[in-house]
């Protein structure tokens, strides 16, 4: 690729290295901080465990707690961290991304600058849509890899290969996110409606799937929903990799890049 | 050699015809100013040129190329300046034109521009008065020495002395080939600096003409003093003249175009004095606008 398409995506980059270094750096201590609390709260598991049992199973099955959540590290971030507090941070940079690559351009007007230079609208797309991959890949590196340092410093044992797979889930969960935001972003002409609409989705998607976990008739719904594939305990606890998951997050992908990229290059920008 | 030709360009907004069968051409080494009041499609126009906006009708051809097409081979021959300039807050001066120099591959001409505009290229963007603004806008589209250069508004907010400056640098560009295309309000400057000027309303091109041939058609201004009476009416009869003002013994006039009637009629009076005064190109605009 050419030297235009690397210069957008370098520009991106440091004018969100700020953003990726906070939230990473947050990701990155919050594990520090449930890895460090780890070995007491497993001392306390029997108690814990009990406890747990008094919750109705659908409650459980809605929120993803495994009932070996307290047994292993994975289990026990997988619970705190991985499967409510991280994809609020993926879908947080996923929107914000998203929304600033095409609309937030053509909202502050800087997007004539950029059409006006020998690159074409896909390949500017493309480059903008690259520097989100490489942000959200370091992110999502950097919070589940912090496990390596982590647990050597507190001495924890843990399953890598299940943390590699886990990541490679988390990031395409992230991605799926993204795609949503930059086919919005493809569309709108404000970074605040590309926020609005993805983050809009991204919970109905997340109440679908606790509303199928305790209505048996709205059981289907689950499948409409990206946390349905996206089950951190079992990657973690389990090592169980669902295909599905993998096939259902690079499916979305495809789609809405292309369909953004579509959009992008035929549509009238008018700032 | 016509660098721009423009057929027949449509683009509609739902039930607003912001340009509506635009035809024009500009010819290699022109400078052509395109004037028009508010809302009358210069804009439009222009964004549809650099392809911003897809044209619903018609055809838009820069350097022999279709501007939607081959768009990427046009823009390497482009230097395009917005209305309102507006780029990335948090960046210099510096980071805007290392990123098109990286990307265009070319700059030769920053180094000097940002010398003779007198701007400092440290300073971020957010931090810049409006007339900076319009400078670092200027440094990036001039910076490569483009063949064709697509100008919406060039010396909004600039003082008269940087204005100065950008006409210098117009015609310098201009002598070295490049092609300007310009859009204005500031009527002086187009007199200053066109070759040739398309007047646009309400979407459609009213006329387009040559700077000179327009100064020709220019309007006369004419103040008679008599020796004895007149009669105001004997000169109100006459086409293309319309009496302004009325004073002791004296009339001031408008003549548009052809002087020699009122000179016919004038030979039946003894005359005290006369003053004969082009009126202004700005008048000749307003005209247009006004029709």
């Amino acid at each position: 690729m050419r030297n235009d398409f690397w210069a957008i995506v370098w520009r991106v980059f440091k004018d969100r290295w700020v953003q990726l270094v906070v939230y990473s750096g947050i990701s990155f201590f919050l594990v520090w901080m449930y890895v460090a609390l780890f070995p007491t709260i497993r001392d306390q598991a029997e108690q814990l465990k009990v406890l747990l049992e008094t919750y109705p199973e659908s409650f459980t099955e809605a929120f993803n707690v495994d009932e070996a959540f307290l047994d292993t590290i994975g289990g026990f971030l997988s619970a705190e961290q991985y499967s409510f507090i991280w994809p609020v941070f993926a879908i947080v940079i996923a929107s914000s991304l998203g929304g600033a690559a095409i609309a937030g351009e053509v909202e502050k007007g800087t997007i004539e600058v950029l059409l006006a230079q020998p690159i074409s609208r896909l390949k500017l797309y493309f480059a903008k849509y690259f520097s989100g991959i490489v942000i959200l890949a370091i992110f999502t590196f950097v919070s589940v890899y912090s496990i390596v340092p982590l647990a050597a410093i507190h001495d924890i044992d843990y399953e890598l290969v299940n943390f590699s797979n886990f990541f490679v889930m988390a990031l395409l969960f992230a991605l799926s996110t993204y795609s949503i935001a930059m086919f919005f972003s493809s569309i709108f002409s404000q970074k605040g409606r590309v926020y609005f609409v993805t983050a809009g989705i991204i919970i109905l998607m997340y109440v679908a799937n606790i509303v199928s976990a305790l209505k048996d008739n709205l059981a289907d719904l689950k499948y409409a929903s990206y946390f349905h594939y996206f089950d951190s305990s079992q990657v973690l606890v389990h090592n169980n990799v669902d295909n599905l998951a993998y096939w259902i997050f690079i499916g979305s992908i495809v789609i809405f890049t292309a369909a953004g990229a579509l959009i992008f290059n035929r549509r009238d920008i008018a700032t | 050699m016509n660098v721009i030709s423009i057929k027949n360009l449509k683009k509609h907004f739902g039930k607003t015809r912001a340009v509506d069968g635009v035809s024009l051409e500009v010819k290699k080494g022109e400078i052509f100013g395109f004037l028009g009041p508010n809302g009358a499609g210069k804009t439009t126009t222009i964004r549809c040129m650099m392809d911003f906006l897809r044209p619903d009708k018609g055809s838009i051809k820069i350097l022999g190329l279709d501007s939607e097409r081959d768009s990427v081979e046009i823009d390497k021959k482009i230097g395009y300046l917005s209305g309102a300039v507006r780029l990335y807050d948090g960046w210099t001066g510096d980071d805007h034109i290392n990123l098109i120099k990286k990307i265009k591959r070319n700059g030769k001409f920053a180094k000097e521009l940002i010398k003779r505009l007198d701007f400092d290229p440290t300073k971020k963007f957010y931090y810049l008065s409006s007339g900076n603004k319009q400078k670092l806008g200027l440094i990036l589209a001039f910076m490569g020495k483009p063949e064709v250069i697509i100008l919406d508004e060039p010396t909004l907010g600039l003082d008269p002395l940087l204005q100065n400056e950008i006409y210098k640098i117009l015609k310098e560009l201009k002598n070295q080939g490049s092609t300007i295309f310009m859009s204005s309000h500031n009527l002086s400057e187009v007199e200053r600096i066109c070759d040739k000027v398309g007047i646009i309303k309400q979407g459609k091109i009213i006329a387009e003409e040559n700077i000179e041939t327009l100064k020709r058609k220019a309007i006369y201004e004419v103040h008679l003093y008599f020796e004895r009476d007149f009669q105001k009416s004997d000169f109100e009869k006459i086409k293309g003249v319309k009496v302004t003002s009325e004073f002791d013994n004296g009339i001031a006039l408008t003549v548009k175009r052809d002087i020699n009637p009122l000179i016919d009629e004038l030979s039946k009076y003894q005359l005290k004095d006369v003053r004969i005064s082009r009126a202004s190109l700005d008048e000749i605009f307003l005209e247009y606008y006004e029709k």
